[in-house]
């Protein structure tokens, strides 16, 4: 202790580097213990906190475990209580009534199969109302505009991808796989755009890509101005084959 | 008494630097490794990002991920300056010349800036599965894609259900037992 208070108190007194040191390193290592102390003290508490933590999601997965059961039971409770004499059918005065509770599990299963079902086709259900919901919300039948796409034969055009433009401005990009494509090909729509637009005049532009005769890279455009009133408006992208000049033909199309 | 305070100073700073030094390997530890980060992959769990791009090879001109559900779908990700990337893109072809007809979907992305070169490297090791390009880097951020190569594995329902970085040897081995899991599904 006296020579670290020498030391402190001159350092340059005639004591060597190593005693001046001294003070210097006691006080390291006494900082690097309570670092140390301080950094065990920091584990300790994290790993009583994940403890708590596993122990805490551990009850909380047997209480889901539990009201999961205590469902089922309520779930299960008319069919066992309609049924009580179910595991005693001795107790039963004729053969008709011991043979009933024996197929009540599988009626049971049968109406649940059902209710499944039924709940299946309520969502669906409800699914599809929301979607034409969102679709009248979000395009008013006033302002609404759609561009759907066909394929007629599609035997000289193999499509790729169309690129639609409306008033000059790319509105949609969308890339056609094979499936969708097959689809196309055996005479499904696709609707490509569905929009918003005010009344007046517009322009619409359709670029398609895709592989044309000979297997060419093929880029064609087809266009068509048209005015929008009110009420929806419905246009159409038609591919179809041009047998005189063996070539495909694009062609755009107002629905009435 | 200026000395005094200069060297409780000193001492303090030396302790302090100890301190952070040792709070620095307590916290960090070793450095994460490509295979943890893929473990702990943010989308595990969560439903695939859609995936719609032009392929460079494979069977089909384009891919779109959402139209592939109900198959299982090994979505990996590769550069070709990436030195394992080679073994990977081998890797990854056998997976689809072995499971394809079990209804494997195999997807690389490629995530060079330069199409050629991908296209090179894809040719140098005859790769027939589908690939794709994405030299703008969007479906490596919808991804999360921080390592290459990376191995997302995405169930019939969509969701991404594991991730491996590398696959060394006992990689390979987990990621194969994972797979047939996920086709038995």
């Amino acid at each position: 202790m006296d020579s670290a208070h020498v030391a402190f108190a001159t350092p340059g007194s005639g004591h060597g580097a190593a005693r001046r040191c001294a003070p210097v390193r006691r006080w390291r290592s006494v900082w690097l213990l309570r670092s140390l102390a301080w950094m065990s003290g920091v584990r300790a508490h994290l790993k009583q906190k994940a403890l708590t933590m596993a122990t805490t999601s551990i009850r909380m997965l047997f209480a889901r475990a539990a009201v999961c059961c205590a469902l089922l039971l309520v779930w299960a409770g008319p069919g066992w209580a309609a049924n009580p004499a179910a595991p005693a059918p001795t107790q039963a005065p004729s053969d008709a009534p011991a043979a009933a509770p024996a197929a009540a599990p599988g009626g049971d299963f049968k109406s649940l199969d059902g209710e499944v079902q039924g709940l299946r086709k309520e969502v669906l259900d409800l699914n599809r109302d929301l979607y034409l919901l969102e679709e009248e919300l979000l395009f008013p039948a006033d302002t609404q505009v759609a561009v759907f796409l066909s394929l007629d034969v599609g035997t000289f055009f193999e499509l790729d991808s169309v690129q639609l433009k409306l008033d000059n401005k790319e509105v949609a990009n969308y890339l056609y796989t094979d499936r969708e494509v097959e689809a196309l090909n055996r005479g499904g729509v696709h609707r490509v755009f569905i929009g918003n637009l005010k009344t007046g005049k517009h322009e619409l532009v359709a670029f398609f890509t895709g592989k044309g005769p000979h297997e060419r890279d093929y880029k064609r455009g087809a266009n068509l101005s048209f005015e929008k009133g009110v009420g929806a408006k419905y246009l159409e992208l038609r591919i179809s084959d041009r047998q005189s000049l063996q070539q495909p033909e694009f062609t755009v199309k107002e629905w009435e | 008494m200026a000395a005094v305070v200069q060297g409780r100073l000193r001492a303090l700073q030396m302790g302090a630097w100890g301190a952070g030094l040792i709070a620095l390997a307590l916290i960090g530890g070793t450095p994460a490794t490509a295979a943890d980060r893929a473990a702990g992959h943010p989308l595990l769990g969560k439903p695939a990002p859609e995936l719609v791009e032009r392929l460079f090879t494979g069977p089909s001109r384009n891919f779109r991920l959402s139209e592939r559900r109900g198959e299982v779908v090994v979505l990996g990700f590769w550069t070709s300056w990436c030195g394992s990337c080679r073994t990977y893109l081998e890797q990854l072809g056998k997976l689809d010349a072995t499971y394809a007809s079990a209804g494997l979907v195999v997807v690389g992305v490629s995530l060079d800036d330069n199409a050629a070169s991908a296209a090179e490297l894809a040719r140098a090791v005859r790769v027939r599965f589908r690939n794709a390009f994405d030299s703008e880097k969007v479906l490596g951020r919808r991804f999360d894609v921080s390592d290459v190569p990376l191995t997302l594995l995405i169930d019939r329902s969509g969701i991404v259900r594991y991730a491996h970085g590398e696959l060394d040897a006992a990689g390979e081995a987990g990621l194969l037992v994972e797979l047939r899991r996920l086709l038995d599904e």
